[in-house]
């Protein structure tokens, strides 16, 4: 809604949006893909279903990030309208008329972190050990 | 916004013409009491008329005063400015003092303030020479030319020293002081 | 007939895998020893010396950094990970690499020298590690090494939090907001 904002009148459309792209590489923590569940109830007796988050996933990458935004917020009339505004895509492919118009970038929470074999090999051996073998080891 | 505002006319907080900084004219043009001079909801206004009216006349030479006895009404003030502003205003009831302030008060005002909806509530004569606040006020000038998403823009910068890099630092830092160890012994 | 096949393909197999799994060599590459000779007088000595580990060289020890070390007293450390004090995470391969064998398994305790909770500590990261799939490389031959090609829920990314290790009860997110 942009009531942060100082130009901010009720009158005046002036709230961001914002474009999530990658969806699809989302990360959860520990087990969560196989232990966390999204309800749903079709309304019918016996018309509730519990999908795990890997299989939503599978299903539509966009939709873990879609309901964590939407969960977040309270539960009022504008909240459909702001998740009007939040673009979800699964890749790095935006239409070209929505990143004309980014401007900013958010700043990610964590860093991706950096595969072993991603390393150089030669890096990996200079780098400054820790732990040195006994020396009657039969290294493996 | 309820829609009995939606008629409201809507206007700016401002002082018209800086009235009273150098000199003052009074807004009020007119004032026309009406009143009965029978039915005991006039009394006050009654009372008001036979004290202070013709204080008021005097004091106020700029304002024109009607006065408009009519017989089994309310009694009634209407008053009128010089922007054009007609207030009118129900004296039913009220008693001499609260007649009194209530004309001070419309004798004091610059129009009809209580019907304004006020579109903003900051008004400056003196505009900001910075222009008003966009949303890229303040921002890095680079994200202008740059080409979105960026890592260098959406890297977390604020994250604590990973244990690599201190691991990494350590061993220059064990280094640096076993070479220092060395050339004491030598100069020793 | 299908027998016949299935028992050539046994035999094949094990002639391959005889070649390739096996790997253990007699000569073990940290114990070589090396031959040096010198003369006592008229007697003529050979003598076997223990080669040098290649991590010597790189070997960080906090007694060893001045900012480290700490004043007479204090009571010690019990293992030389909780004198460097790193705050270690799962995402640190280049130090938790050093604790695991070729095939990606942590080693002993009497090989790592660590003590109890470090142990315990920097064996759950590294399998947490694995499960991310950081450390592909050191998997056995077996692994899909891909997390990409992974079964189900295992080819997501997934990260791990460091605090849950010594916690009996992990907090659900609901739970660990409520806390606030």
């Amino acid at each position: 809604m942009g009531m942060h904002k100082p130009i901010y009148h009720p009158m005046n459309d002036c709230g961001d949006v914002v474009v999530c792209i990658n969806s699809r590489d989302i990360a959860l923590r520990g087990d969560e893909w196989k232990k966390r569940a999204y309800f749903h109830h079709t309304g019918y007796p016996g018309g509730a279903t519990w999908t795990l988050a890997w299989e939503v996933h599978n299903k539509d990458p966009t939709m873990i990030i879609k309901k964590a935004v939407y969960r977040s917020m309270k539960g009022n009339l504008q909240r459909r309208h702001t998740m009007e505004r939040l673009l979800i895509y699964p890749d790095e492919e935006v239409p070209e008329d929505v990143l004309q118009n980014v401007t900013n970038q958010i700043r990610q929470l964590r860093l991706v972190p950096t595969r072993l074999d991603h390393i150089p090999e030669d890096e990996v051996r200079k780098f400054p050990k820790v732990m040195d073998y006994p020396k009657d080891y039969v290294y493996k | 916004m309820s829609n009995s505002n939606l008629f409201l006319k809507s206007g700016f907080v401002r002082a018209p013409l800086q009235n009273g900084v150098g000199r003052y004219v009074c807004q009020l043009q007119r004032i026309v009491l009406k009143f009965c001079k029978s039915h005991g909801g006039s009394r006050g206004m009654r009372d008001f008329i036979e004290q202070d009216l013709v204080d008021f006349a005097r004091d106020n030479p700029s304002v024109v005063v009607y006065l408009k006895p009519r017989r089994h009404r309310s009694p009634v003030v209407v008053a009128e400015y010089l922007n054009g502003d007609r207030v009118w205003m129900s004296m039913q009831n009220k008693t001499h003092s609260e007649i009194t302030k209530w004309i001070e008060n419309m004798r004091t005002q610059q129009g009809d303030l209580s019907a304004l909806r006020l579109r903003k509530y900051q008004y400056t004569d003196h505009p900001s020479i910075q222009g008003p606040w966009t949303p890229f006020t303040f921002k890095n000038p680079e994200l202008n030319v740059a080409t979105l998403p960026d890592p260098k823009f959406g890297a977390n910068n604020r994250l604590p020293m990973s244990a690599t890099e201190q691991l990494r630092m350590m061993f220059e830092k064990q280094s640096i002081g076993s070479k220092e160890d060395t050339e004491e012994k030598k100069a020793e | 007939m299908a027998l016949l096949a299935r028992t050539g393909v046994s035999f094949l197999k094990n002639a391959v895998l005889s070649t390739s799994v096996r790997t253990l060599s007699l000569t073990n590459k940290l114990n070589l020893k090396e031959l040096q000779e010198r003369k006592e007088g008229s007697t003529l000595v050979v003598e076997g010396v223990n080669v040098p580990s290649p991590r010597t060289e790189l070997l960080i020890r906090a007694e060893n950094i001045k900012d480290l070390v700490q004043p007479e007293g204090t009571p010690k450390e019990t293992c030389y990970m909780c004198a460097l004090g790193l705050d270690v995470k799962h995402t640190d391969v280049l130090i938790l690499s050093q604790f695991v064998r070729s095939d990606g398994c942590m080693l002993p305790r009497r090989i790592t020298g660590l003590c109890r909770r470090q142990q315990k500590k920097i064996g759950k990261m590294v399998s947490m590690a694995q499960k991310a799939g950081l450390m592909i490389n050191l998997t056995p031959s077996f692994c899909k090494k891909d997390p990409k090609k992974r079964y189900g829920f295992k080819k997501f990314n997934s990260y791990f939090d460091e605090t849950t290790i010594f916690q009996k009860k992990i907090p659900t997110p609901f739970e660990h907001l409520k806390n606030r």
